[in-house]
């Protein structure tokens, strides 16, 4: 095993990962600074709508309903009718054309909940995302197109010890990215809300969540980058391919059964969900530990992300390995 | 030290390279010339391994140069037809970059070979002109001192003085015993440089010319003018081989073997010549020789 590990450090090449961190620490910085940012300010609004939905019903509101329940008892009584306030509150919502149904499941919704999801899995993902597009071509594609790749393999140099060497930059930039975000979210979160232990591992893998889903993203983006000699075509595949994902995500969070019970969607956009890999990340789902209704669907759709990145690596570095390079 | 057997390589619209075979030998300067587009890259990228024959091979120290290409860079120092530097601030990063790839730590012959070249590798790679990045690019590929060069028009954007500069260290490499594969389209630094010389046009050799043979060339051209018309047709009368003629300057060209020089001036003697010139027998003269032995006419106004 020993001998092994030696083996895979060796497929290493140091000048060509220390060249890669000098060409892209950049970008990765300022998108880990924004992200950063982004958590606090996260954390700090749900901080905001925790305390909100904490607020007791004040003696005045009640006893205003009171008033109003006992005028319709009065007239029930002079009239012999049977009117209740729940009727009353239907005709006069059915009314303005608001359907009762979906106020109540409004009154359910969780909305740090639905905050969460919103942030880990659409608005969170973006800058990472864009980061990892960039990079991706840059690392391998960009290179060829370019020509620069020639001083490399020139050398006495692996091409499949170049495309390891860029595909754990790659893998490895985007943990570093999602851990340190991970850490403000983290500390942001314990200073300005009361965080149960349910929220801790929530929040754990929520986070773990965006690096398996930027990781699959970053595949896609290296596979493209491998199999193309110009950057345009590359960009056009990986960037192309993770933008669709991300519209298909935006559009299909009107088709989720939380935004159609609350009359704002339609379920016949949910398709685009089974399209997008992004959906793969299940932030609801994992919403759901620590409550009665847990479910550990996400485990397994994770498994596939796991599985989507290794497969387009690994298809990745074999092309890049056998494939006729302009340099 | 390269052999290249029957290499092919087609792409769209029949282009391409098609049964190109070589043999340089160790420590020669071998000059592969062309027009832009004949395939000389091409080839070129055959030996560095970036591609892969459709059929035949390429061997570099008997080694297949697409499957054990790695291994053949330890011996293989190249330099590209496009300049285009990694994402790497200065000249001084990059070399020093560079010399991590490689295996190099003691940098004297890269200190010497920037100086030669009056380089100033401090600057920022991106605002370095032409000749600077070209200039960068020799010192990268010399500096490991591989025994082996295998250089894809390296004097793109240097200047004169520079050019001779370079011609000059590519001619201490060879005294070192270096294996020099070159590809140019600039006839004088071939004829300066070269041992043998390879010319490829549209993917197909063409000819492959000892440069010996043409430096020494034993059929000198002359180009006399005569003073009159009537020393003109004299002469003219006389049997010599005349390849050109221009009766209205009196002017004649002829096609003599080296042995037969003295004759040639005795016979002028009774002459009176206005002046005579050795119109000298270069690589141009010798190829496009050679395209109108071919008799395609078309090729010798657009070969070069």
């Amino acid at each position: 095993m020993r001998y092994s590990g030696k083996k895979a450090i060796k497929m290493i090449s140091r000048p060509l990962f220390k060249q890669s961190i000098k060409a892209n620490w950049m970008l990765w910085l300022v998108v880990t600074l924004a992200m950063s940012l982004l958590a606090c300010v996260m954390n700090f609004a749900i901080s905001k709508v925790m305390s909100m939905e904490n607020v007791e019903v004040s003696d005045e509101t009640k006893g205003q309903f009171m008033q109003y329940a006992g005028a319709l008892e009065y007239y029930n009584a002079v009239n012999g009718t049977s009117l209740t306030s729940e009727g009353f509150l239907a005709a006069f919502m059915g009314m303005m054309g608001v359907d009762m149904t979906s106020l109540k499941s409004l009154k359910d919704i969780d909305t740090a909940t639905m905050m969460n999801s919103m942030y880990y899995t659409l608005a969170g993902l973006m800058l990472p995302m864009i980061y990892v597009i960039i990079t991706g071509n840059k690392l391998i594609a960009g290179q060829v197109d370019k020509g620069s790749m020639a001083y490399v393999l020139s050398t006495p140099t692996k091409r499949s010890s170049v495309a390891l060497t860029q595909g754990l930059f790659l893998l490895a930039s985007t943990f570093a990215m999602e851990a340190v975000c991970a850490a403000v979210d983290f500390g942001s979160a314990f200073i300005l809300t009361d965080m149960s232990s349910t929220d801790i591992s929530q929040k754990l893998i929520l986070n773990l969540g965006s690096f398996l889903t930027i990781a699959a993203i970053g595949g896609i983006c290296y596979l493209a980058s491998c199999l193309f000699d110009l950057s345009k075509h590359s960009i056009a595949m990986g960037g192309g391919l993770s933008v669709f994902f991300y519209l298909c995500s935006v559009l299909g969070m009107f088709g989720t059964e939380t935004f159609v019970n609350m009359g704002m969607g339609t379920s016949s956009l949910n398709i685009l969900n089974k399209i997008t890999i992004l959906s793969l990340f299940d932030a609801e789902g994992i919403c759901t530990i620590g409550t009665d209704a847990v479910s550990y669907d996400f485990i397994w759709k994770f498994a596939i992300l796991i599985g989507i990145t290794a497969v387009a690596y690994m298809i990745g570095a074999r092309r890049f390995c056998k494939k006729d390079l302009p340099l | 030290m390269i052999r290249i057997e029957d290499l092919t390589k087609g792409y769209k619209e029949g282009r391409g390279i098609f049964d190109i075979s070589l043999d340089v030998k160790k420590g020669e300067i071998f000059g592969y010339v062309g027009t832009n587009g004949s395939g000389k890259t091409t080839t070129i990228r055959h030996i560095m391994g970036f591609l892969r024959p459709d059929s035949g091979q390429v061997l570099v120290k008997g080694m297949d140069s697409w499957k054990q290409s790695t291994e053949i860079m330890k011996y293989v120092a190249y330099i590209p037809g496009e300049i285009a530097f990694p994402d790497i601030r200065t000249g001084t990063e990059f070399l020093r970059s560079q010399a991590e790839f490689l295996g190099v730590k003691d940098m004297t012959y890269a200190n010497r070979l920037i100086e030669k070249l009056q380089l100033d590798p401090s600057a920022v790679l991106k605002s370095m002109s032409k000749g600077m990045k070209q200039k960068t690019a020799i010192v990268a590929a010399l500096m490991a001192g591989k025994e082996i060069l295998v250089l894809d028009e390296p004097t793109t954007g240097l200047d004169p003085l520079m050019r001779q500069a370079f011609i000059e260290l590519i001619l201490e490499e060879k005294k070192k015993g270096r294996t020099i594969f070159m590809s140019s389209h600039i006839f004088e630094e071939i004829e300066d440089t070269c041992d043998h010389v390879a010319l490829i046009k549209d993917g197909r050799l063409v000819e492959v010319a000892d440069m010996n043979d043409i430096r020494h060339h034993d059929m000198k051209t002359y180009k006399i003018e005569f003073f009159d018309d009537q020393d003109y047709m004299a002469f003219k009368a006389l049997d010599f081989h005349i390849t050109d003629e221009r009766p209205q300057y009196f002017q004649a060209r002829v096609n003599i073997d080296d042995t037969d020089v003295n004759h040639l001036f005795s016979v002028l003697k009774g002459f009176k010549v206005k002046f005579i010139s050795e119109i000298k027998y270069d690589l141009e003269t010798y190829f496009n020789e050679i395209f109108r032995k071919e008799g395609n006419k078309n090729d010798k106004q657009t070969a070069f």
